[in-house]
């Protein structure tokens, strides 16, 4: 059965309906609170780079990105991993990936490597066309695994990328950079960070 | 208050297979599913089967299932099945230790008695050649009660796992 508080110490049935006075009590036990925590949300015009330097205690986190658009055309948008708070990003040949994609030209087909400098297809970006998508990262706050990524977005109803990477070193990653391929200026839009609750 | 509510989180080590009972009820209609922390003794895929009102596996022919196998090596590979009696890609696994990814799902209905179970899932992790990963639909196609699901690994066992199944309200 679903309860709020932490197991085996059910404090409530979870219906998700409360009475003003069920949550002041839940909130005065550290009962009370969604699952899906928001760590920080940032506003991405103006800027060549996105920054999430406090990544706080979770197993999973997940990104949203709404409505980015770059300062020119052909942009990928890219993520990449710091091991030492954010003073640097891992690149080289750091990360794999295997992406699906697909367009209303038609062109379906696999984006796949074993060696990159990113995470690097999050998705297309075009100045004037917003790029909205997801992604859940894991593992990046536990320094004995790998740190894996699952994503899906879109640029407008043109183009749709999907798939998974992975940044094989078994190491704590405590920031994360979102950023366009070219460097250039994000124009529009705002990037979320959150954690997903553990027990 | 997101709408997202942890309603259960069950780890367990050294086990053929992990069941989550009684976690799907009448209080949610979309439950968020992830299996996370995992480490098996062989390589190999994730499968899963879902639990019913009765507390039974249902092992019937009766899943349907679409799945995109991503691979950072080689080309992908499209998997379907129609009328098993699994669901067969739900994750990968792997030996190592540090080397255990991350399977995301939703679940659409499955305490109604009156509609299918639907899924969906996606998966990112470390295979032996490089990187592995999945997305993909499936369906119990029984109108029938559904309260949990069973987990296991297609050859070995799980040397450890942990389940987390979440609640998503709507109103």
């Amino acid at each position: 059965m679903s309860y709020l508080g932490t197991q085996p110490n059910d404090v409530k049935k979870n219906t998700g309906l409360y009475t003003p006075s069920e949550i002041l009590q839940l909130t005065k036990d550290g009962s009370w609170g969604g699952s899906l925590e928001l760590i920080q949300t940032q506003n991405a015009t103006g800027v060549a780079v996105v920054d999430f330097t406090d990544l706080k205690n979770y197993d999973t986190h997940y990104v949203s990105f709404t409505g980015l658009e770059t300062a020119s055309n052909s942009q990928y948008t890219q993520m990449r991993f710091s091991n030492d708070g954010g003073s640097s990003f891992q690149a080289g040949t750091s990360y794999q990936r295997a992406v699906q994609y697909g367009g209303t030209d038609g062109a379906f087909g696999e984006s796949r490597s074993v060696g990159i400098n990113s995470i690097g297809l999050l998705s297309f970006s075009n100045a004037g066309t917003p790029m909205n998508g997801y992604a859940y990262l894991s593992n990046l706050k536990n320094s004995s695994k790998k740190s894996f990524v699952t994503q899906h977005s879109a640029i407008g109803t043109t183009y749709f990328y999907w798939g998974s990477y992975s940044y094989p070193t078994a190491e704590t990653i405590n920031a994360i950079r979102i950023l366009s391929s070219g460097s250039v200026n994000f124009t529009a839009g705002t990037i979320s960070l959150f954690g997903l609750k553990d027990i | 208050m997101s709408n997202l509510r942890l309603i259960n989180e069950t780890s367990a080590t050294s086990v053929s297979s992990i069941s989550v009972t009684d976690v799907f009820s009448a209080d949610f209609d979309i439950y968020k599913v992830v299996i996370k922390d995992v480490d098996s003794t062989a390589e190999n895929y994730t499968y899963m089967k879902l639990i019913n009102s009765s507390g039974s596996i249902v092992t019937a022919s009766l899943y349907d299932y679409a799945s995109e196998y991503l691979r950072s090596y080689t080309s992908f590979a499209t998997v379907i099945g129609t009328a098993t009696g699994v669901f067969p890609r739900f994750g990968v696994q792997n030996t190592g230790t540090s080397d255990g990814g991350t399977t995301v799902a939703y679940f659409f209905n499955p305490y109604s008695s009156s509609t299918y179970t639907s899924f969906i899932n996606e998966h990112s992790g470390q295979g032996s050649l490089g990187l592995v990963g999945l997305k993909g639909i499936g369906q119990l196609r029984e109108n029938s009660s559904i309260t949990g699901m069973n987990i296991y690994p297609a050859s070995g066992t799980f040397d450890a796992v942990t389940v987390q199944v979440f609640g998503i309200r709507v109103d």
